[in-house]
């Protein structure tokens, strides 16, 4: 029937397929055209040809699609089961999922779909997902980073190798891949490459940070600096102590602030039985959080994080950017674990926690009492309520809560009431629970000191200063308990120990007052006035209203009139 | 034939055209599907294929088992108890013929001996006094035919940089009365000491894993007899947990092999001459420095004759939640001569810790035996012990075993009711919420 409709249809065409070709050859069609063309009428019209290539090129494309998705095993496998994500994170998957099955072939839609997985730590899905964007678009080398970092991850370190080779293949000067092949290479014992690889990361230009909407700066080591540590490992591996050494220094000179290179030095000065040279000026750098390692930012990766709406990613980034200083992105990460998870404990804890470290506790207590609501019986949230009751002079309250706390064997517990109770002027009974902290924990350094001072106040001087110089030895970056043993030892007349113990403090901590006063007052007893009245300038240049240092000063010019 | 000419001419070119348009169309498919033409008919590059079979290839879960009976042992844990054991061991300590369970209890500062006498009855008694003990081991290192406990003392569990850690060993008079003899003091946390004759005059030597914190340590102790130990410093990187002794490398004396965490997650083979002379081998590194490193356990997997490395993955103390990671997991380096290792993820278990290796169902090849320090326990599904069942072709089947009770940090696997076949002992580290299913030392005894 639509061949003969075709015919009729062009009857009065300039030469048309009569259908009248008696053998029915296919040759008949091309000889038809040829005819036509010619005038002869025996070959196909032109429109009929196209038309027909037409169709040739529309099978093709068909069949090629389907080729091509078959080999991909499909652009897309189904949606994962996301019965066991909260639902904002599945809701996040699902739109993400949506997207890209109405654009499948685009390389930036199904990897941001790997990213909706990634930050709902599915992690098998997003590698999946990752490596499909990847073949969309084989130049855009970011999908292949992120399938890099999630099987590095996971320990996969010979794919997660590849996946960074292919990156640095694409980009060269991605100096977070050369770092991360740095890093494995050197953990293989492949110390010329990632001798290498830390080279090109050290000199690659710096990413900018990643910053969103309430994020207004970001506080991060640069990734040179851990370039150099890794040329430092690598040095010690080979055995070159001295190499290491000049590699940290130049990270340290370069970035003063920056706590791994920092420790690592102080460790390789140790071995050596010398101090850091590099560290002598910076006594602070000692304090245990200039040590804690944070690994390098990654603007990419902190993409991800972003957007995660899961508590666990979230919190641990949190938990990254408080030990490095980073202090807006922490709170930007936290209170996006809060608005997705707002009954989750351990986010009401971390936002608590948060609020607590930045002076507002009444904030802070707000959040613990909700978190106690959802986690009836766990005795930390008490000691932190206590905590923030303390802080905002509720004494009386913190009392009642922290004892409820205490009948948990908790060292922190027993501290804090002993702390309230001490400011409630119930020493004898601070100074009882001071002692059960350190029952339960012997290296308690701040009950300890606070049992040093009590001891102290109580007349009880050579007691005290055995207990205050046990919390130097358990804390020795503790600048408070270095000045309160000073103290004790001034009341103890061993004033060579006493200004020991408080150069030592104001090293640690060149910013207090106290310790000022005090080695003022142990210097004075040692007849060296002058040496003491620079001492009580400098407490009043940090706190003006320092009241024994002004009397100090103004008791030692009446001696001199 | 002109006619004829221009007919072939027209036929050629309308195959060409339709060839060209054929592959030019297969080639915008190809780049639009970020595929080549060949790869099209055969499947994308097996790199690819790899990658996303790879993702899943990890032990595949199997039913429950039922085949071990739960019994908490020694002092009962109250509402207001917060159990912290770090360490549990099987031993026969009074050597009567019943194995007995030591305690390393971190929140009583304490080491217990869970004393089995007679069958099937425990008594808890404590044998000395330790600040924040990690962990024991029963070896009668002075040679007077008893058995003493070396103690890896930290000071205090949670993270410190002061020196406050200890070696200690409580020496035992023969009847099981035990005297405190501190062998190293004022170092950085201590996580474990091992015994064994390292230089190989005779007596036995001690290798330690100091975490510190910040700042730690590696060291061998030389036995000088009379109880004087010399320290020889192998290593000064922070996180060590564990120092086990053993022949790695198959030259007949012990080599040292230790786990490193923190943030540089590694395992070294430090390798004897036989002396006490030791070359630091790297066998494994992380790069993830989050993959939270918990154990270590040496042991000849594979049963091919040499010591391989069971690791765990499933440290979750860093920071909160403390629910584990969902990169945390079991797997073996397997000893492929000359201290090189392979590599194996066996499988995935949230907050590993502690892995035993045991023919637990007696087919004739080791199983793994785990527990879980760190899951999230407000789901139901949350497996606090678990066995990696081989296959006999070192392929594993994820087994759960148990969600109560949770936090259990410790394992060890020993004979307690002399029938044969592996029991374990169990310990709990609860220093996180929830506190509803409790446990501070457990034993669960084989019924198979």
């Amino acid at each position: 029937m639509a061949k003969k409709r075709r015919g009729e249809a062009r009857v009065d065409g300039p030469v048309v397929f009569t259908g009248t070709e008696p053998t029915g050859r296919p040759a008949s069609t091309t000889e038809s055209a040829s005819q036509g063309q010619d005038g002869g009428g025996r070959w196909l019209p032109p429109w009929l040809a196209v038309v027909l290539v037409a169709v040739v090129a529309g099978a093709a494309w068909w069949a090629a699609g389907a080729l091509a998705r078959r080999a991909q095993g499909g652009v897309l496998p189904p949606m994962a089961d996301l019965s066991a994500l909260p639902e904002p994170a599945a809701a996040q998957v699902r739109e993400a999922d949506t997207g890209a099955r109405a654009n499948p072939r685009s390389a930036d839609v199904v990897g941001a779909l790997g990213m909706a997985y990634h930050a709902s730590l599915m992690t098998e899905r997003a590698v999946e997902t990752y490596a499909l964007a990847e073949r969309l678009d084989p130049a855009s080398w970011q999908w292949t980073y992120y399938r890099g970092l999630l099987l590095e991850e996971r320990g996969r370190q010979d794919e997660a190798l590849d996946a960074f080779r292919r990156v640095t293949a694409a980009n060269p000067e991605m100096g977070m891949a050369w770092f991360r092949i740095g890093e494995m290479a050197f953990k293989a014992g492949r110390l010329d490459e990632a001798e290498q690889a830390y080279g090109r990361a050290g000199a690659a230009p710096p990413m900018a940070p990643f910053v969103t909407a309430g994020v207004a700066e970001r506080r991060v080591a640069p990734l040179t600096a851990y370039a150099q540590m890794g040329v430092a490992r690598v040095a010690l591996d080979r055995g070159n102590r001295d190499q290491a050494v000049a590699a940290l220094d130049a990270a340290i000179a370069a970035h003063p602030g920056f706590g791994p290179a920092r420790t690592m030095r102080v460790q390789l000065g140790a071995d050596a039985g010398a101090e850091a040279p590099a560290l002598r000026t910076e006594p602070s750098a000692l304090r245990t959080e200039a040590g804690a390692y944070v690994p390098p930012s990654d603007p990419l990766l902190d993409a991800v994080v972003a957007q995660s709406r899961m508590r666990d990613m979230l919190l641990k980034h949190a938990a990254l950017a408080g030990r490095g200083g980073d202090q807006g992105w922490r709170e930007f990460l936290v209170r996006r674990a809060l608005e997705f998870n707002p009954r989750d404990p351990n986010v009401l804890m971390e936002m608590a926690a948060m609020l607590q470290a930045s002076g507002r506790a009444s904030e802070a207590l707000d959040y613990l009492r909700q978190r106690e609501q959802v986690a009836p019986g766990d005795h930390q949230t008490l000691v932190e309520q206590g905590r923030a009751l303390a802080v905002l002079g509720q004494l009386e309250e913190a009392e009642a809560v922290l004892r409820r706390a205490a009948r948990v064997r908790d060292a922190a517990a027993e501290y804090n009431l002993g702390a309230v109770l001490d400011r409630r002027g119930r020493l004898a009974e601070a100074r009882t629970h001071y002692e059960r902290a350190l029952e339960i924990d012997p290296f308690y350094a701040r009950a300890m000191n606070n049992l040093g001072v009590s001891l102290d106040r109580n007349g009880q001087i050579e007691a005290a200063v055995a207990m205050l110089r046990r919390a130097t030895e358990a804390a020795p970056e503790n600048a408070e308990a270095f000045s309160n043993l000073g103290s004790a030892l001034i009341g103890a007349r061993r004033l060579p120990e006493a200004i020991r113990a408080l150069e030592t403090s104001i090293a640690l901590d060149p910013d207090s007052p106290d310790a000022h006063n005090n080695l003022g007052i142990a210097l004075a007893q040692s007849g060296r006035l002058a040496d003491a009245a620079r001492e009580w300038d400098t407490a009043l240049e940090i706190y003006p209203g320092h009241v024994n240092a002004r009397r100090n000063l103004e008791r030692l010019a009446g001696m001199r009139r | 034939m002109a006619d004829s000419r221009s007919e072939i001419t027209r036929i050629f070119l309308l195959v060409a055209v339709t060839v060209v348009v054929v592959v030019a169309v297969f080639l915008i498919q190809a780049r639009r599907s970020g595929l080549t033409v060949r790869e099209m008919f055969s499947g994308p590059p097996p790199t690819i294929t790899e990658t996303i079979e790879a993702s899943r290839a990890t032990a595949r879960v199997g039913e429950r088992i039922d085949f071990l009976t739960p019994r908490p042992v020694g002092a009962a844990v109250g509402p207001d108890d917060r159990p912290m054991v770090a360490h549990v061991s099987i031993a026969d300590l009074d050597r009567d013929g019943l194995n007995d369970i030591l305690v390393a209890d971190a929140a009583a500062n304490r080491i217990t001996w869970v004393r089995q006498s007679p069958a099937g009855t425990f008594t808890e008694i404590t044998i000395g006094e330790v600040a924040g003990p990690a962990h024991t081991q029963a070896v009668d290192l002075d040679r007077d035919g008893d058995l003493d406990v070396a103690v890896a003392s930290l000071g205090v569990l949670f993270p410190n940089n002061a020196k406050i850690g200890s070696v200690i060993v409580l020496e035992n008079d023969g009847r099981q009365g035990f005297t405190k003899r501190v062998l190293a003091e004022q170092i950085a946390r201590v996580s474990d000491v091992r015994a064994g004759d390292l230089d190989g005059d005779g007596d036995l030597d001690l290798a330690v894993a100091q975490f510190g914190y910040d700042q730690g340590e590696t060291r061998w102790m030389e036995n000088l007899g009379g109880w004087k130990f010399e320290s020889h410093i192998l290593q000064s990187l922070s996180g060590p947990i564990n120092a086990e002794i053993a022949d790695v490398d198959g030259d007949q004396d012990l080599d040292i092999v230790s786990l490193v965490s923190q943030e540089w997650e590694e395992i070294y083979v430090f390798v004897n001459d036989g002396r006490g002379s030791f070359t630091s081998n790297r066998i494994f590194g992380a790069s993830n420095e989050d993959f939270g490193s918990s154990w270590i356990t040496v042991v000849d997997l594979d049963r091919d004759g040499d010591a391989d490395v069971l690791y765990s993955n499933g440290d979750a103390f860093d920071y909160a939640p403390p629910t584990g990671r969902n990169w945390n997991g079991l797997q073996w380096l397997e000893n492929r001569s000359n201290v090189e290792f392979r590599y194996h993820r066996i499988g995935d278990f949230s907050g590993a810790s502690s892995p035993q290796a045991a023919d637990m169902d007696g087919d004739g090849d080791i199983d793994v035996v785990v527990v879980s320090a760190y899951n999230n326990w407000e789901r139901p599904d949350a497996w606090s012990l678990a066995m990696f069942e081989n296959d006999g072709q070192m392929g594993f089947t994820l087994r759960p075993i148990a969600t109560t009770p949770t936090h259990l940090i410790t394992l060890a696997v020993g004979d307690l009711d002399g029938d044969g076949r592996p029991d374990l002992a169990t310990g709990g580290m609860h220093m996180s919420y929830p506190f509803d299913r409790m446990s501070k030392v457990m034993t669960w005894m084989g019924r198979r």
